[in-house]
């Protein structure tokens, strides 16, 4: 027999004491007349007599102890986890220090030595990072991404995160300044001397000699052309320098009084008379 | 066990103490398991939904509003691993047909013998299977219903439902376990009515 549909939605009410006052007076009126309902509430209620009690509930030995047991496996878990990234941390924030420091001294001119075809190398910072111009893109990692781990290679750092992103920043300035100085005269380091102006015009040469007054010298400089038995060599300002130096020890030289400060600004050119 | 200490033990726990928090999990272990148990049907999974339970609430415990009862918190966190759980163990407690060969209903059909002790314990074990038989959605609010005699209104605060949908739940949860125990047979179809000898009333 089937409960009634006019009061479907108040007996489950009725049952769980939901109803106020006047609404229960009422379902109770109606199940005096419904055998329909009344078994409804008569089967829910047994339900409810008959429902597994809490105190039935059977608990697994040290079950509370077990819970704690977790609670503090997860907090020391935790506690590792942050300790592994501060140390992350205490790794790179001295080791991109360390990049920074050298992409900032590397912008000093006289630190720089040695030369490639594509202007000058930054190699052989104190810090052992290479930030040879060779190789840009293996290091072009992004500002703050840790997980580039890869780059790493001759790098004492190898691994730890953040470290592309510390060389990405340095190699940033390093690169700079090698496209700065590869395109101006430099009178430092060992780049190739060249003998013409940047108008392509030949530079005049600052000095004429024979070869017995050049003497050993020439060995160290770069000769640029020879026409009709004379040659033109281009110096550096260090060995102009030089020559200079060596000039003046002969007080009768004719060259002792040549204007020494004349030709420091770019290379200078030497022309020497044979017979070679 | 009163509200006052429950009280001082919830307010030590809030403030990191593990000791009064363990007190919290032997008072409510119980009532805990005593959900899962029939949310998950196996005491093993039932166990581990519990422990996630108790986890949750310490972790949780900054965020657990004063206004809302522990108790009531702590349920819907136990409904919640109890979902969790059973997905990770790929079981699905899902309705299941009253036409369902594997269930066992082998009850004596009839009305029970008199020992009141025996009866209970047997229709008990149906309950059991009839809510096993639910979707979970109307096993979960059954159980705080009937299981933790909760009212409709901390049923929806604890299942983050609205009252109305507490209601409908209900309803139909438990005219369907209704159903399934009437169709077991423990359940005596009631006599008809003298008035009117018709189905329901006009």
């Amino acid at each position: 027999m089937k409960y009634c549909t006019e009061y479907a939605a108040l007996l489950d009410l009725f049952v769980d004491g939901e109803l106020d006052t006047a609404e229960m007076e009422q379902v109770q009126a109606h199940l005096e007349d419904c055998p329909g309902c009344r078994a409804y509430v008569d089967d829910a209620l047994l339900i409810r007599a008959a429902f597994p009690d809490v105190e039935d509930v059977e608990v697994p030995e040290g079950f509370a102890a077990g819970v704690m047991e977790r609670i503090r496996a997860d907090g020391k878990k935790n506690a590792e986890a942050q300790k592994s990234g501060r140390r992350w941390l205490r790794t790179l924030v001295p080791l991109a220090a360390c990049c920074a420091l050298v992409a900032l001294l590397s912008n000093g001119p006289k630190l720089f030595s040695g030369g490639t075809e594509n202007g000058v190398s930054m190699s052989g910072s104190s810090s052992g990072v290479d930030t040879g111009a060779g190789e840009p893109a293996e290091y072009a990692a992004p500002a703050g991404a840790p997980q580039e781990t890869e780059a790493a290679s001759e790098d004492t750092a190898d691994g730890v995160p953040g470290v592309a992103a510390a060389r990405g920043y340095a190699n940033d300035i390093v690169q700079d300044q090698q496209n700065m100085l590869a395109s101006t005269p430099t009178e430092f380091g060992e780049s190739e001397p060249e003998a013409v102006y940047d108008d392509g015009t030949e530079k005049i040469p600052a000095l004429t000699m024979t070869v017995q007054e050049a003497g050993d010298l020439l060995n160290d400089w770069t000769l640029e052309s020879e026409t009709d038995g004379v040659r033109r060599y281009v110096l550096t300002a260090e060995q102009y320098g030089t020559l200079l130096a060596a000039l003046a020890e002969n007080e009768d030289s004719a060259y002792a009084k040549v204007d020494q400060t004349e030709s420091l600004d770019g290379t200078i050119i030497v022309e020497v008379t044979g017979p070679f | 066990m009163n509200d006052v200490q429950e009280q001082t033990w919830l307010a030590a726990a809030r403030q990191g103490d593990p000791e009064a928090f363990a007190e919290l999990v032997r008072l409510y272990e119980k009532r805990v398991l005593a959900l899962t148990l029939r949310m998950c049907r196996s005491p093993e999974i039932a166990a581990e939904a519990a422990q996630e339970a108790f986890l949750a609430a310490w972790q949780g415990l900054k965020f657990f509003r004063e206004e809302s009862r522990f108790s009531t918190w702590l349920y819907r966190l136990a409904s919640n691993a109890c979902v969790d759980v059973l997905r990770r163990e790929g079981r699905h407690q899902g309705h299941v047909s009253l036409e369902d060969e594997e269930l066992n209903l082998d009850v004596p059909s009839g009305l029970p013998t008199p020992q009141e002790e025996a009866e209970r314990r047997e229709l008990c074990e149906q309950i059991e299977a009839g809510l096993q038989a639910l979707p979970p959605e109307y096993r979960s609010v059954l159980i705080l219903r009937e299981l933790h005699q909760l009212r409709y209104d901390e049923i929806a605060e604890a299942m983050d439902l609205d009252v109305g949908t507490v209601k409908s739940r209900i309803s139909r949860g438990r005219k369907r376990l209704r159903g399934f125990l009437l169709a077991s047979g423990n359940f005596s179809p009631p006599p008809a009515s003298k008035k009117t000898g018709k189905e329901g009333c006009k």
